[in-house]
């Protein structure tokens, strides 16, 4: 923890976090620099279905993805890209009356934290998305109009390019080999080029961040674990909003060019491989057709897999490293990095730069995962 | 390569766009296929592939065989969903 603005900081990971904080600490006067394994969104941030959600979020993270979505809604015109965004509603279907009951609860409280989303009946569902076959396995669903996606690569380029434009510097195609601390102070981070000094690091690496973190003596409960996504050639309008069945773990999205994006979440042992394993297919091609089976004879172009970094409670870590001054973690954002990375980056920020942030760090505090009261995610979205 | 001529015809991008976006310092045929779109479309790359890993050694003066081969992504053919399912053809 520490009281007075950096003069130096550099941002491990150039993926949205890091380009999203990198962008608002050049903008406030900050030097920065991203030290980069590969290139700008080559993890989870160039491998995500592009989803910005807010409905269905836990209690602790609504108030994070509701800002996001503000920043969204002009973040074209801010960063001057063209990321496809569309408000175009999210649909989650409910495949029982529990997973209903669960959902009219979630409901009436984010109604009362004051988000547009509501309960839908099957034929409502049907009425909203008449391409979904009747005979899948959905007694209802809910509904937040103001959710959406875009194409997360050219957002987290576009905060990437911006950054530059302001001044920021980044070292793409370089690993950092460690993190360097002397007398419990961060001095930088070593690379195969040499040493980048910095009073401040930014740990934003995703899962990549458990090594470096380790090696350090910050031991990070995140576990890195594959999805994947498939994409088929474009076809006309099908579905207006991105679709979640959570009982088969499969979600849908039709992108501005036509094309469906299609995932299906699946227990896989933890692994660093982003290798996408076409093995995948068939079960992904069964579990779609049964909700669209308008897709039977359209192609599917291409498929790929990304790493979702999973803390115990699927949700992110943004705090001090314990016992290191000048080390800053923000990582383990399981599966919700993208949609919440715009705000991330303006909270890191926030707190760096004017010594306050406008939303509580505190329920992502590291310590929680030890106290008494902490329990585990059922399910991770 | 002129900048007007047609690169991708999938993604409809010229030889300018590409060269322009390879200009903001993207060094590798997947960044730009990521960034531009250059490939992403039905073809996957096999027409315009080629041609980007080209532009990429005229730009940073580095031979042709840095850039080859681009990485492939599965299915290496378009394939219809219901072929993936197994669920049989009726027709």
């Amino acid at each position: 923890m520490r009281a007075e603005r950096p003069s130096e900081v550099v941002i491990i990971g150039g993926g949205v976090v890091g380009c999203a904080a990198a962008y608002e600490l050049a903008r406030a006067g900050v030097r920065v620099t991203v030290v980069e394994q590969e290139c700008v969104a080559y993890g989870g941030s160039g491998r995500n279905g592009g989803g910005v959600r807010a409905q269905w979020r836990f209690r602790t993270e609504l108030p994070w993805a509701m800002a996001a979505i503000e920043i969204f809604q002009t973040l074209d015109e801010e960063l001057g890209i063209d990321s496809e965004y569309r408000q175009t509603g999210n649909l989650i279907l409910a495949a029982d009356e529990a997973e209903m009951a669960e959902h009219r609860a979630s409901v009436a409280e984010q109604r009362a934290a004051g988000l547009d989303t509501c309960v839908l009946s099957a034929d409502e569902v049907f009425r909203l998305a008449p391409a979904l076959n009747r005979r899948a396995p959905i007694v209802g669903g809910r509904y937040c109009p103001t959710d959406g996606s875009c194409n997360p690569i050219a957002v987290t380029y576009g905060y990437a390019h911006a950054a530059q434009r302001l001044g920021a510097r980044f070292l793409l195609h370089t690993p950092v080999t460690a993190i360097t601390v002397q007398g419990g102070r961060v001095q930088g981070v070593e690379t195969p080029d040499g040493r980048v000094p910095a009073d401040l690091v930014i740990l934003a690496a995703g899962p990549w961040s458990v090594p470096l973190a380790r090696h350090v003596g910050v031991e990070l409960p995140i576990s890195p674990h594959r999805h994947h996504v498939f994409v088929t050639e474009p076809v006309p309008p099908l579905m207006e909003p991105f679709g979640i069945h959570l009982a088969s773990g499969a979600w849908w999205r039709q992108a501005r060019s036509g094309a469906m994006h299609v995932g299906l979440g699946q227990d896989t042992p933890a692994t660093f491989s982003q290798h996408a394993d076409p093995a995948w297919l068939p079960q992904a091609a069964r579990t779609i057709l049964a909700f669209l089976p308008a897709l039977a004879r359209v192609k599917v172009i291409r498929c790929w897999a990304g790493l979702y970094d999973v803390t115990p409670d699927a949700c992110h870590i943004v705090d001090w490293a314990p016992g290191i001054d000048g080390l800053l973690i923000a990582a383990g954002f399981s599966g919700h990095g993208f949609a919440l990375g715009p705000i991330t980056g303006r909270l890191l920020k926030e707190l760096l730069v004017d010594g306050h942030t406008s939303l509580a760090l505190e329920p992502f505090a590291i310590g929680r995962f030890r106290s008494a009261d902490f329990r585990e995610a059922a399910t991770i979205l | 390569m002129d900048d007007e001529t047609i690169l991708c015809r999938c993604e409809e991008l010229t030889v300018g766009e590409v060269r322009a976006a390879i200009r903001l310092g993207l060094r590798t045929v997947s960044e730009v296929r990521r960034y531009t779109r250059a490939g992403m479309g039905l073809c996957q790359g096999r027409t315009c592939g080629r041609l980007v890993a080209q532009l990429l050694a005229e730009e940073t003066g580095r031979p042709l065989s840095d850039f080859l081969p681009a990485t492939t992504r599965p299915p290496v053919r378009p394939v219809e969903i219901a072929t993936l399912a197994g669920a049989g053809d009726e027709s």
